[in-house]
C-alpha cells in the first residue's frame, strides 16, 4: 500500500509548492478544495473525530469561515509523513503555503462567479469519476485497466454530445494560461472538491427553480428543455464541484459553441473581424468541430458558400491539415449524396467544392474528375448539378485548365444533341453556353471582398474521387486528453505567433489613420503639394477622394449624387472619407447649397455608420472652427443645421457646444449664431423651443443653457436675445429669476447668516434687474411688495 | 436571373400531399408546368427562375385563372402565391399590345415591388413590361413609364388610384384584377380605395383574390363583385404547421433576452434570421447591440422612408447582412428565400400577426424554425396564439440543434 500510494502522491505535491507564490494560481485552489474533500470522505466509512485544532489551524478556520473543512485536511497531512518519513516537507511549511492563497481567495468575487458557471454539469460525472478512481486503486492489473479505459470512453460519448457549458468566451481566454499551469494539480483538486461538496450542499436550502431542472438535466443531456444562459448560470452557482476530465469537457463544449457562433456570424463584410476571433479559439483541438460547423452551415444555406470557402481558405494558410480535413469530408459527403441520389445535398457539396477550387484550397483536378463522373451517364439531375458546378467555378477552371474545361463543354454539347434529357435541363445547358461566351461575366471566381489570401500563401490539396478518404469523425466528439495542459499551452504559443502578426497589421492601420488626420489640417495648396510627392501606398486614398469629389460636383441633384456615391466601393473605415469630402465640397461653395444638406441627410438615414461619422465631423469642425474663414464657417454651420433640423443627426451633439464667455471665441459664436438661426428657419421658433425643452435631452442641452453660475446663465440669455432668438431662452430666464429664491431657501437654516444672505440676494436681484426687460422688473417690484 | 436561380433551389419539395384543400368542383390538380398549356418562352423563364415543379397552390389555381375564371385562392405564406400570380398574368397578357392588361394590387409597397420583381424574372423571355406603381417613389417616373407603355401594373391602391384619376393609367384594356393579401385589402383601410379603382375598370373584368387568411366576412363580400368564383381554400389548421417548427424559450425577464439570443447563435446553425421587435426603439437598441457583437445587421421599421427600406431589403436579400431586425411593417407577404430562423424577440401585439411573422421561414419546401422569447406575463398570450391557430408551440428542447 505504501509503495503504491507514494508515486501518485508526490508529483502533485511538488507542483503545489512550485506554484504557491503565483497570484492567479491561488484562485484555482479555492475550486480544487472541494473535490478533494469529497474524495476523502468516500474513502473512509465515516469522518474521524478530530483532536483539538492547533492555533494555526484555528486561524485558517476563522479566515475561511468554514470550520467543517478542517477534519479532512489532517488525514492528507498525515499520509505523506507516513509514506515518506524524513523526506516529507515540513508541516509548518504546508500550513504557511496554504494560508496565503486562502487570503487571496476572498475578494475575487468575479473569478468565483466565472468559475461557478462551469460547475452544474459535473454532478453525475463526478460520481462516475469517484467510482472509476476507486476501482483503479483496488487493483493493479493491466488488463483491468484496459477494460476501465474502454468503459470510460463509452460512458463519455453520450455526454460529450450535449450542449452543456456556459458562455464564458472572454473569461476562457484569460484563463487558458492558468489552466495549463494548474492542470497537473487537477487530480488532487478533484479529490478535494468531492470531499467538500456534500458539506456545502447540506447547509444551503435548495432554491425553487433549480430542483425541477436538475433531474431533467442529469439523466440524459440530449433530452430535456433548453436552458437559457441566465438559468444555466444560476444552476452553475448551485453546483461547485470540478475535476480534470470535467473541466476538459466543459471547455470542449464552450469551444464548440464559440466556433459555431463565429461561423454563424461570418459574412463578407465582417470576415476580417471574425478571423482573429476564430484563431483565438483552439483550432487544433477543435478542428473537427470547425469543419463540422462549416459544412453544416453551408448545407443550410448554399448562398453563403463563397463566404465559408473564404473562411476555410484563411484557416488553411495557417493550418493546412484543417483545410484538407474539410475537403475530405465534403468529398465524402458528395459521394454519399451521389449514391443516395440526394439532390439537395449533392448540389450543396458540389458548390462547396467549386468554391474551394476557386480559393485554390482544392486542386482543379477534383473538379474535372467530378464533372466527368456527372456527365458520363447523364440524367436530368446529374446534368443540372454539372451545369451549376461549372457556373460556380468555370472562371477559375478556364484559367487553370482551359483544355479540360473545353472537353467538358464538348461533352455538354454532345448531351444537348442527343436530346434525351428534359427540356428544362436543355435550357440550363444553353444558358451555360451563353455564360461561357460572356467569359463568365457575373460569375467571378472570387468576389473582391473575399480575396483574402495571397496565392503563394495558400496550400492546395490534391484529392481524387477515387482516393480512400478518412473523415476522422472522432474529432467531432469529446475525448479526455492526458496532455491537455501541454496541448493548450502549445496552442497558446501558436496563437500568439498568428495573432501577433494581426496586431502589427492593426498598428499599420492606425498609422494611416493618423496620416489622414494630419492631411485634414492642411490647406488646399499643401494638399496639392503633398499629393504630388505622396508614395503609392496613398494612391488609392487620393483616387477615392477624387472620385468622391467628381461625383459630388458633377451630379445634377442630390438623389443622383447619393445613388452614385453608394455605388463607389468603400473599404471598411473609409466612410469617413466620404463624409469629410462632402463637408469640404460644401464649405468651398460661394454660398450654401441645400444640395449638400439633402445629400448628407440621405447618407445619415441610409446607414448609421454615416450618421456616426457626421457626428464626429461636427465635433471636429467645432473644435477647429477658428481656422475657417467666414464664408466656410457659414456653409458648415448651415450644413449641420440642415442635418439637425431634419433629425438626420441626433441632437445630443449639441452637448459639445459650451456657450459661456470663456468657452467661446468670436468664430464659434458666429458658428452657433448661424446654426441656431438656420434651425429656427427650418423648424420655426415654436418647434425649436419644443425640441430644446425635451425632458429626455436636458443633459445634452445644459452646455448651451448653463445653470451652474448666474454669469454663464446670463451670457447665454444675452447671446440668444442678441441674435433674435430670445424666445428659446424662456426656461432659462425663469430659472435665473428663481435663482435668488433658491439661494435663500438653501440658507434659511443658518440663522446667524441670515442678515448677510439677505443683502447678498438683494444685490443679485438688483443687478439682474438692470439687464432684464421692463416687464420683469415690474414683476420683481410686485414681489418686493409681497415680502 | 442566375442569382435567383441559385437562391431558389431548396433542399427538398414541401410535402404537398399533407395539405387539405376545399375546392370548387372541376378543379384539377396538374402536377407539372409542361401540362398546363403554358407557352414555350414562359416555360423557359419559369425553369430559369429555378422552379422545377409547381407547388400545391400552383397546381390548382393557375389553370382556372388562365382560363378566365374568377378565382379565390388561399395559400400559406411561402407556397408560391407570388410566383403563381406572376405565372398566370404572364400567360394571359398579350405582349404585342403595349397597354395595361393586368392590375395587381397589394397592401404594402414591398409586396408590390416583390411581385414586379418576380414577374420580370419569370417573364424575361417573353419581354414583359411591368411597372411597380407604389407610393413613396417619384410620380414623374410613374407617369413616364406608364405613358411609355407597360403590360402589367403592380401597385398599392393609393398610387394606382391617383394614376387612374390623372388618366396616366388607362384602364380600357385591363382584363384581370388581382388582389394580393385580399383580407388586408378588403378588411380595413383599403376598401374605399379598392372601390375607387374598381369603378374605373371594364365591366367584363376577371377578378382574383389571393391571401393566406380569408375570414368569412371577406368571402361573403366577394359575391358583390365576383362571378361564380372558383374557390381554392385551405383549412385553417394547416396554415402554420406546414414546414415550420415552433418553440418558445422562457426567458423570464426582458433583460435576459439578449443573452439568450447570443446563446442561440452559438447553439444552432443559423444562416439568415429575421428578428421581430414591437417598437422602433427596441429595433434600434437591438441593432446597435448586435452590431457591437460583430453581427452583420440590417434594421427596418415603419418610420423609415421608402428608399431607405428598399436599400435595407436589398442588402439583406443579397446576403450582405445575415440578420434583419424589424417591426411588423415587414411582416406581410415578403419573400427572402434563405431565411432559416424567425425569432419573436417580442410576441406580436395582435395574434393575427403571428402567422405573417413566422411565415417568413419555411417557405416553399424549406424547413423553417420560429422561436418565441416569452416572459412570465407572455405565457397566456402564447397559449392564446396556440389555440387560435390550432398549432403547438413547445418549450425549446436541449437538443434543438439536432432537430433542425
Amino acid at each position: 500500500m505504501a509503495a503504491s500510494v507514494s508515486p501518485a502522491a508526490s508529483p502533485p505535491r511538488r507542483h503545489r509548492h512550485r506554484h504557491d507564490d503565483s497570484p492567479p494560481r491561488r484562485r484555482r485552489r479555492h475550486d480544487d478544495d472541494s473535490p478533494r474533500h469529497r474524495d476523502d470522505r468516500k474513502r473512509r466509512a465515516s469522518p474521524s473525530p478530530s483532536p483539538s485544532p492547533s492555533p494555526s489551524d484555528r486561524d485558517a478556520d476563522r479566515h475561511r469561515g468554514k470550520s467543517r473543512a478542517s477534519p479532512p485536511r489532517r488525514p492528507r497531512d498525515s499520509d505523506p509523513a507516513e509514506s515518506n518519513g524524513g523526506g516529507a516537507p515540513k508541516p509548518g511549511g504546508d500550513n504557511g503555503g496554504d494560508r496565503s492563497p486562502r487570503r487571496a481567495r476572498v475578494p475575487d468575487a468575479e473569478e468565483e462567479g466565472g468559475d461557478r458557471r462551469r460547475r452544474p454539469s459535473r454532478v453525475s460525472d463526478d460520481d462516475k469519476e469517484g467510482g472509476r478512481r476507486r476501482r483503479r486503486r483496488s487493483t493493479d492489473s493491466d488488463d483491468e485497466r484496459g477494460d476501465r479505459h474502454r468503459r470510460r470512453h463509452r460512458r463519455r460519448s453520450p455526454s460529450s454530445e450535449s450542449s452543456d457549458g456556459g458562455r464564458s468566451r472572454r473569461h476562457r481566454r484569460d484563463e487558458s494560461s492558468r489552466r495549463q499551469r494548474d492542470e497537473r494539480r487537477r487530480d488532487r483538486g478533484g479529490r478535494e472538491e468531492r470531499r467538500r461538496s456534500p458539506d456545502r450542499k447540506e447547509p444551503t436550502p435548495p432554491l425553487p427553480p433549480p430542483p425541477p431542472l436538475l433531474p431533467e438535466l442529469i439523466p440524459g443531456r440530449t433530452g430535456g428543455i433548453y436552458i437559457p444562459p441566465f438559468r444555466m448560470a444560476q444552476m452553475m452557482r448551485e453546483v461547485e464541484d470540478k475535476s480534470s476530465p470535467e473541466y476538459q469537457r466543459l471547455s470542449w463544449d464552450a469551444l464548440k459553441k464559440s466556433i459555431n457562433g463565429l461561423v454563424n456570424k461570418v459574412n463578407a463584410t465582417n470576415i476580417k473581424n471574425i478571423v482573429p476571433e476564430l484563431f483565438a479559439e483552439n483550432l487544433v483541438r477543435g478542428r473537427g468541430l470547425f469543419c463540422q460547423s462549416c459544412i453544416k452551415s453551408q448545407m443550410a444555406s448554399p448562398g453563403f458558400t463563397d463566404v465559408f470557402a473564404a473562411l476555410v481558405a484563411v484557416v488553411n494558410t495557417k493550418f493546412p491539415e484543417i483545410g484538407r480535413l474539410l475537403l475530405v469530408r465534403v468529398v465524402l459527403q458528395l459521394k454519399r449524396a451521389y449514391k443516395r441520389n440526394d439532390k439537395p445535398q449533392l448540389l450543396a457539396a458540389t458548390k462547396f467544392i467549386a468554391h474551394l477550387v476557386n480559393q485554390v484550397v482544392a486542386h482543379e483536378l477534383v473538379a474535372l474528375e467530378l464533372l466527368t463522373v456527372l456527365l458520363e451517364n447523364p440524367t436530368d439531375d446529374s446534368v443540372e448539378v454539372a451545369v451549376g458546378f461549372v457556373k460556380e467555378c468555370g472562371a477559375m477552371l478556364q484559367d487553370l485548365s482551359p483544355q479540360g474545361l473545353h472537353a467538358i463543354f464538348e461533352r455538354f454539347r454532345g448531351i444537348l444533341h442527343e436530346g434525351e434529357i428534359d427540356k428544362r435541363v436543355q435550357f440550363l445547358i444553353e444558358g451555360l453556353f451563353a455564360i461561357r461566351k460572356a467569359k463568365f461575366q457575373g460569375f467571378p471566381a472570387i468576389r473582391p471582398e473575399l480575396d483574402l489570401v495571397e496565392q503563394e500563401d495558400q496550400f492546395t490539396h490534391e484529392i481524387s474521387l477515387e482516393d480512400e478518404l478518412d473523415p476522422e469523425t472522432n474529432l467531432n466528439v469529446f475525448r479526455a486528453n492526458p496532455n491537455f495542459a501541454e496541448d493548450e499551452k502549445a496552442y497558446e504559443n501558436l496563437k500568439r505567433s498568428i495573432l501577433g502578426a494581426e496586431s502589427s497589421d492593426d498598428e499599420e492601420g492606425s498609422d494611416d489613420a493618423s496620416d489622414e488626420d494630419a492631411e485634414e489640417e492642411s490647406d488646399d495648396e499643401e494638399d496639392e503639394e503633398q499629393m504630388e510627392i505622396r508614395d503609392q501606398t496613398e494612391t488609392n486614398l487620393i483616387n477615392l477622394r477624387r472620385t468622391i469629389y467628381l461625383t459630388i460636383m458633377s451630379s445634377v441633384d442630390f438623389e443622383e449624387a447619393g445613388h452614385k456615391l453608394l455605388k463607389i466601393k468603400l473599404e471598411p473605415g473609409q466612410e469617413m472619407e466620404l463624409c469629410i469630402m462632402l463637408l469640404e465640397c460644401c464649405s468651398q461653395e460661394r454660398t450654401y447649397l441645400r444640395y449638400y444638406g439633402l445629400l448628407g441627410q440621405r447618407f445619415c438615414m441610409i446607414n448609421k455608420v454615416y450618421q456616426e461619422n457626421f457626428e464626429k465631423c461636427f465635433v471636429q469642425q467645432y473644435s477647429m472652427i477658428h481656422r475657417l474663414e467666414t464664408n466656410k464657417l457659414r456653409n458648415v454651420a448651415k450644413f449641420f443645421a440642415h442635418l439637425l433640423g431634419t433629425d438626420a443627426l441626433p441632437w445630443h451633439v449639441l452637448a459639445y457646444i459650451r456657450l459661456t464667455e470663456e468657452d467661446t471665441t468670436s468664430s464659434s459664436r458666429i458658428f452657433i449664431k448661424i446654426l441656431f438661426q438656420e434651425l429656427s428657419e427650418h423648424l420655426g421658433i415654436r418647434l425649436l423651443n419644443e425640441k430644446l425643452n425635451d425632458p429626455n435631452m436636458q443633459d445634452s442641452f445644459d452646455s448651451i443653457f448653463p445653470k451652474d453660475h448666474p454669469k454663464n446663465t446670463r451670457f447665454s440669455i444675452n447671446f440668444f436675445t442678441s441674435i433674435g432668438l430670445g424666445g428659446i431662452t424662456e426656461t432659462l430666464r425663469e430659472y435665473l429669476k428663481n435663482m435668488p429664491r433658491l439661494i435663500m431657501q438653501q440658507q434659511k437654516p443658518a440663522s446667524s447668516e441670515s442678515g448677510s444672505s439677505d443683502s447678498g440676494s438683494a444685490s443679485d436681484s438688483s443687478s439682474s434687474e438692470s439687464e432684464s426687460s421692463s416687464d420683469e422688473s415690474d414683476k420683481k417690484r410686485s414681489k418686493r411688495r409681497k415680502r | 436571373m442566375a442569382a435567383a436561380t441559385t437562391s431558389r433551389r431548396g433542399p427538398g419539395a414541401m410535402d404537398d400531399e399533407n395539405l387539405t384543400f376545399e375546392t370548387s368542383p372541376g378543379v384539377e390538380v396538374i402536377s407539372s408546368f409542361d401540362q398546363m398549356g403554358i407557352r414555350e418562352d414562359l416555360l423557359r423563364g419559369i425553369y430559369a427562375y429555378g422552379f422545377e415543379k409547381p407547388s400545391a397552390i400552383q397546381q390548382r389555381a393557375v389553370l382556372p385563372i388562365i382560363s378566365g375564371r374568377d378565382v379565390i385562392a388561399q395559400a400559406q405564406s411561402g407556397t408560391g402565391k407570388t410566383s403563381m400570380i406572376s405565372l398566370s398574368v404572364c400567360q394571359i397578357v398579350d405582349t404585342a399590345v403595349r397597354e395595361v392588361q393586368a392590375l395587381i394590387l397589394s397592401p404594402t409597397r414591398e409586396l408590390a415591388a416583390q411581385t414586379e420583381r418576380v414577374m420580370l424574372a419569370i417573364g424575361d423571355y417573353i419581354n414583359i413590361q411591368v411597372h411597380a406603381c407604389i407610393g413613396g417613389k417619384s410620380i414623374g417616373e410613374d407617369i413616364r413609364k406608364l405613358e411609355h407603355g407597360v403590360h402589367v401594373v403592380s401597385g398599392t391602391p393609393g398610387r394606382v388610384c391617383d394614376m387612374i384619376k390623372r388618366r396616366t393609367l388607362r384602364t380600357r384594356a385591363i382584363k384581370l384584377l388581382i388582389l394580393d393579401e385580399a383580407d388586408e385589402m378588403l378588411g380595413r383601410g383599403f376598401k374605399d380605395q379598392i372601390y375607387d379603382v374598381y369603378r374605373y375598370l371594364p365591366p367584363e373584368l376577371q377578378v382574383c383574390l389571393i391571401s393566406a387568411t380569408l375570414p368569412h366576412e371577406i368571402l361573403e363580400m366577394t359575391s358583390k363583385f365576383m362571378t361564380d368564383p372558383v374557390r381554392i381554400l385551405v383549412k385553417r389548421d394547416e396554415l402554420t404547421l406546414e414546414g415550420i417548427k415552433q418553440f418558445f424559450v422562457a426567458v423570464e425577464k426582458e433583460e435576459w433576452k439578449f443573452d439568450t439570443l447570443c446563446d442561440l447563435y452559438d447553439t444552432l446553425t443559423i444562416t439568415q434570421a429575421v428578428i421581430f421587435c414591437n417598437t422602433k426603439r427596441k429595433v434600434d437598441w437591438l441593432t446597435e447591440r448586435m452590431r457591437s457583437n460583430n453581427f452583420t445587421v440590417s434594421a427596418m421599421h415603419g418610420d423609415m422612408p421608402q428608399k431607405e427600406r428598399d436599400a435595407i431589403m436589398g442588402e439583406f436579400r443579397s446576403g450582405a447582412t445575415r440578420v434583419l431586425i424589424t417591426t411588423d411593417v415587414w411582416a406581410r407577404g415578403l419573400d427572402v428565400q434563405q431565411v432559416s430562423l424567425v425569432i419573436n424577440y417580442d410576441l406580436p401585439n395582435n395574434r393575427e400577426l403571428y402567422i405573417h411573422r413566422i411565415g417568413r421561414s419555411g417557405r416553399f419546401g424549406r424547413k423553417g424554425v420560429a422561436i418565441n422569447f416569452v416572459k412570465k406575463e407572455d405565457i397566456r398570450i402564447l397559449r392564446d396564439i396556440e389555440q387560435y391557430y390550432s398549432t403547438q408551440i413547445d418549450e425549446m428542447p436541449m437538443n434543438v440543434a439536432d432537430l433542425i
